[in-house]
């Protein structure tokens, strides 16, 4: 296509959809009459056009939306369920977990914690920086939501080893994005996994659920200057790389064999 | 036949009746199902994101605005679980060949044909349409590949894929023109004419 052929680009399209008026059909002729390249291209694109158009409409399979009202049964039962042999930590109480059944109370606390840990973010960090956070405290809030559930429907246990989180199948995590942290774009994907979170899976004999860690970043991603930390209490806090570095160490969290 | 409209049968379902709920489902079966087939290409994804979608839909009905249209919305939350979808898929194959870049929005479709890792598994593994269509939809980027999907097998309106998707009008045209042309330049490469 020359470059004066440009111009005739998007009705070349609209006259192979069919939808040029006469005074652009008109318009459009009188250049393809002297336009070998531009008659070739309205060709191709017709012959494009028609592949389409071939192809049939896919048919749903029989019984989808019953299936799919069966599933919303079983789902909604697994919300009710009211007992939960859960005892390891307090990830999300059986309270907290009533709270998720109520979108208004489900928003308010989490905004409350937004708000409370934005204040924490060290004011170096740039704005989009500080929303990365934000988003990936989202995240791990998403993934305990989806632990908990798993646990409901599996005895009280945890997933556990390295790759925990393909446990979380799309019935439990509902928004794969999740296991992703947005920071990580920002220096980097540290590895081949398909998370950028550590999963604290060996975790034994809590006495202090507020300060015990149970996931977290898997490298200082948000800008190099620390990570987000999801602890036994449901808490999620933003913590400097050094501040973080002497948890770890204060629980004997050995990092390496968690990933192992 | 049921005459109500989406937006009522939606109500009767916020006061818990689920019939409604039900009759809202079958009106959707085919199209939505459709759809997230043309998107994902694997009739399997289809049938999980046509559920996911409508849990979404059940577990957010309190959330739905009584002036709003229940059309777009129950499109936008579909087309963003068969983005999410391929995504994964995309991210999935990105991790097992160790590959710099994945093919994604901006990459060309031209530019993949012919090459090793051009074809995303994402799609080559959950493509059931062994037809020419089938391929060519299956290289597109997931933003140009529903406008083509609902413009060709939903047979929508400009007007409507742009409410159904939040999309302006002239984006929803520029994305289909778009996508036709890297088809037509794909089908170019393949013929070799």
């Amino acid at each position: 296509m020359a470059a004066d052929c440009t111009l005739y680009g998007d009705l070349l399209v609209q006259e192979a959809l069919g939808e040029n008026s006469e005074k652009e059909r008109a318009f459009l002729k009188a250049h393809l009459d002297g336009c070998p390249d531009c008659r070739s291209e309205l060709a191709r694109l017709n012959d494009t056009i028609g592949v389409l158009k071939r192809e049939r409409r896919a048919s749903a399979p029989t019984g989808l939306a019953e299936r799919t009202l069966k599933r919303i049964e079983r789902t909604g039962e697994r919300f009710t369920a009211a007992s939960s042999p859960y005892h390891e930590t307090r990830l999300l109480s059986p309270r907290t977990w009533q709270v998720r059944k109520s979108l208004v109370g489900w928003m308010v606390a989490a905004s409350i914690l937004v708000m409370a840990t934005a204040s924490l973010v060290p004011g170096m960090m740039s704005a989009e920086g500080r929303h990365g956070v934000m988003v990936c405290q989202d995240h791990m809030r998403l993934i305990a939501v989806a632990l908990r559930q798993y646990a409901n429907d599996h005895e009280g246990y945890y997933p556990q080893g390295p790759n925990w989180y393909k446990a979380l199948d799309y019935d439990y995590l509902q928004r794969e994005g999740a296991l992703v942290c947005p920071g990580r774009y920002a220096v980097g994907p540290n590895s081949d996994r398909e998370t950028d979170y550590v999963y604290n899976s060996a975790r034994v004999n809590i006495n202090n659920p507020t300060n015990y860690p149970l996931m977290w970043d898997r490298q200082a991603a948000h800008e190099r200057l620390g990570r987000n930390v999801l602890f036994a209490d449901g808490g999620i806090r933003w913590m400097a790389e050094d501040e973080f570095e002497k948890l770890l160490a204060r629980h004997k969290i050995n990092e390496g064999e968690l990933l192992q | 036949m049921e005459h109500r409209t989406d937006e009522e049968l939606l109500a009767g379902s916020l006061k818990g009746h689920s019939g409604d709920f039900k009759t809202l489902l079958e009106r959707y079966e085919e199209e939505l199902f459709n759809f997230l087939y043309h998107t994902t290409g694997d009739r399997q994804a289809a049938e999980d994101l046509f559920q996911e979608t409508f849990l979404q839909v059940f577990s957010n009905l309190e959330r739905f605005r009584p002036e709003g249209r229940f059309r777009p919305w129950v499109y936008t939350i579909a087309a963003n679980l068969a983005r999410d979808e391929m995504r994964r898929r995309r991210r999935r194959k990105s991790a097992s060949l160790d590959e710099e870049i994945s093919p994604g929005e901006d990459a060309k479709l031209v530019d993949m044909i012919g090459s090793q890792t051009a074809e995303p598994e994402a799609v080559a593994n959950s493509r059931e349409a062994a037809t020419l269509a089938g391929e060519l939809l299956s290289r597109l980027p997931e933003t140009l590949r529903e406008v083509v999907t609902l413009y060709f097998y939903n047979d929508m309106k400009y007007a409507e894929i742009s409410a159904a998707l939040g999309l302006p009008m002239g984006t929803v045209k520029s994305r289909l023109f778009r996508a036709i042309r890297e088809m037509s330049q794909a089908m170019k490469q393949k013929r070799g004419f």
